[in-house]
């Protein structure tokens, strides 16, 4: 346990500079697919064909390839189409790309829960479709999408990880080169394992106070 | 009476059987899939071939033991060593003090030390670590390379990457302005055209230099000694020398 401790004083300068990173990567996507998920999501609900058709497309296109791939894709592929991003960017953009479909079909489902009735009554008040949406169905909506919201920010959190394979030092690259170098992966792994523990397990009790006070809210 | 029979004829055709595998032991071969020439994956063949497997045949045809190679990243040979995994490590890995207090290696096999790329439009000619003051340099994850790299303090962020060839890639869209590796597997690669936009530094001096070796857990002294009686016998009679030649390594 000493020898643990003492790894883990020498060791933690280095993987909170991971841990930097992995907050800089999980912020950036988590803005970057809520802002595209809300595209998609309106698009989806819009009474244009066209723009739901569009949508769908995307949305499922995107559900459809692992994320790794879509990393090396844009990180090692899209170079030669000549868009060349630096790691950080790359991961960001990726993960919010990956990460958009998935805040859609949440908003989606938090925007068609609204009851009808609240449509029809608006619509028979005169209201266009975007007074509609902005003033009656998503604030009503906002109690739904919330707690599945938190599930997909803790989600995030862990798959910040997977930029580690387009070499941003995150925690995950970091506790592997620690490791790597110094052989002590019991050590290591264990360090990181908690970092991500210390940073998730708030989120996670943040979802369940959130779960809880929008349950109340809606009765 | 029959059954005692057929029971005991049973018993000693396995016992005949299990004889007949005991003496051919089969030991796993860890290597690299992107390792050219020391180690590879030839897509035609989907094997991976190269001077360290051809090295760990011969060795294994020597000593007594079959050879079963495969292909994983770099920097998880150790530990699939150390927890198993494999029995052996063949791969372009230099023998070092550190990886000595975890593993055991055989005796060297092939020296040679770190080369230096840059993108083809950096036509300075770069000696040595000084030169490349305040750049990005990139190394690849487990090598004996990013310590010496890191503690020179003259490089903002030395990037990991997970093989060699992603680093030649990144100097070839000119992402990565430089990039250190195994001489030997860098001039391999650019010498077979993939990345037409990399140059190989030749003023550049190696400083981090070492030869591979074999790698087998520290329990494993027996294999050891096998390995290097055969490996002296390979290097006496020229065999070791033919597969250098065969693969371009002088």
């Amino acid at each position: 346990m000493t020898k643990f401790l003492a790894d883990a004083r020498e060791f933690l300068p280095i993987l909170l500079q991971g841990v930097w990173l992995t907050i800089v990567v999980t912020s950036g996507s988590l803005v970057l697919s809520t802002l595209l998920g809300m595209v998609w999501a309106l698009m989806r609900v819009s009474r244009v064909r066209f723009l739901q058709w569009l949508s769908q497309i995307v949305v499922n296109g995107i559900r459809g390839i692992p994320i790794i791939v879509q990393l090396f894709y844009i990180y090692f592929v899209m170079p030669e189409l000549g868009i060349t991003l630096t790691a950080l960017q790359a991961s960001i953009i990726g993960l919010g790309i990956a990460y958009s479909a998935y805040q859609a079909e949440n908003f989606r489902a938090g925007i068609e829960a609204i009851d009808k009735g609240q449509i029809e009554a608006s619509e028979s008040l005169g209201m266009g479709w975007a007074l509609m949406m902005r003033r009656v169905v998503l604030p009503q909506a906002v109690k739904i999408i919330l707690p599945p919201y938190g599930n997909i920010m803790i989600m995030m959190l862990k798959d910040s990880s997977q930029a580690s394979t387009i070499t941003v030092a995150e925690l995950t690259l970091k506790g592997q080169l620690i490791a790597s170098s110094t052989f002590k992966y019991t050590s290591v792994l264990t360090m990181v394992a908690v970092l991500y523990l210390v940073m998730s397990v708030p989120l996670i009790l943040f979802v369940g106070w959130l779960e809880r006070r929008m349950g109340e809210a809606r009765r | 009476m029959l059954l005692k029979k057929l029971a005991v004829a049973l018993v000693l055709s396995s016992l005949a059987l299990v004889n007949a595998h005991a003496d051919v032991k089969v030991l796993k071969v860890g290597s690299t899939p992107t390792g050219i020439p020391f180690t590879f994956l030839d897509i035609k063949t989907n094997t991976i071939e190269g001077v360290m497997v051809d090295l760990i045949r011969e060795i294994g045809k020597d000593a007594g033991f079959k050879v079963e190679i495969e292909g994983m990243q770099f920097s998880t040979l150790i530990p699939s060593l150390t927890s198993n995994k494999i029995d052996i490590i063949a791969a372009a890995m230099y023998i070092t003090p550190p990886r000595k207090e975890v593993i055991d290696f055989s005796g060297p096999v092939y020296t040679y030390g770190e080369g230096l790329i840059v993108p083809k439009s950096e036509t300075k000619d770069y000696k040595e670590f000084a030169d490349l003051k305040g750049e990005t340099v990139g190394a690849q994850k487990g090598t004996a390379f990013i310590e010496p790299l890191q503690k020179t303090g003259l490089f903002p962020e030395v990037k990991i990457y997970d093989n060699i060839p992603s680093i030649l890639a990144d100097v070839n869209t000119g992402r990565l302005k430089a990039g250190f590796a195994d001489k030997p597997i860098l001039a391999y690669n650019i010498k077979q055209g993939l990345f037409p936009e990399v140059r190989l530094v030749n003023s550049y001096v190696s400083t981090i230099t070492g030869s591979v070796g074999i790698g087998v857990r520290k329990s494993d002294g027996e294999l050891l000694a096998k390995i290097n009686a055969s490996l002296d016998k390979l290097t006496r009679d020229g065999t070791v020398k033919k597969i250098l030649d065969k693969w371009g390594l002088d």
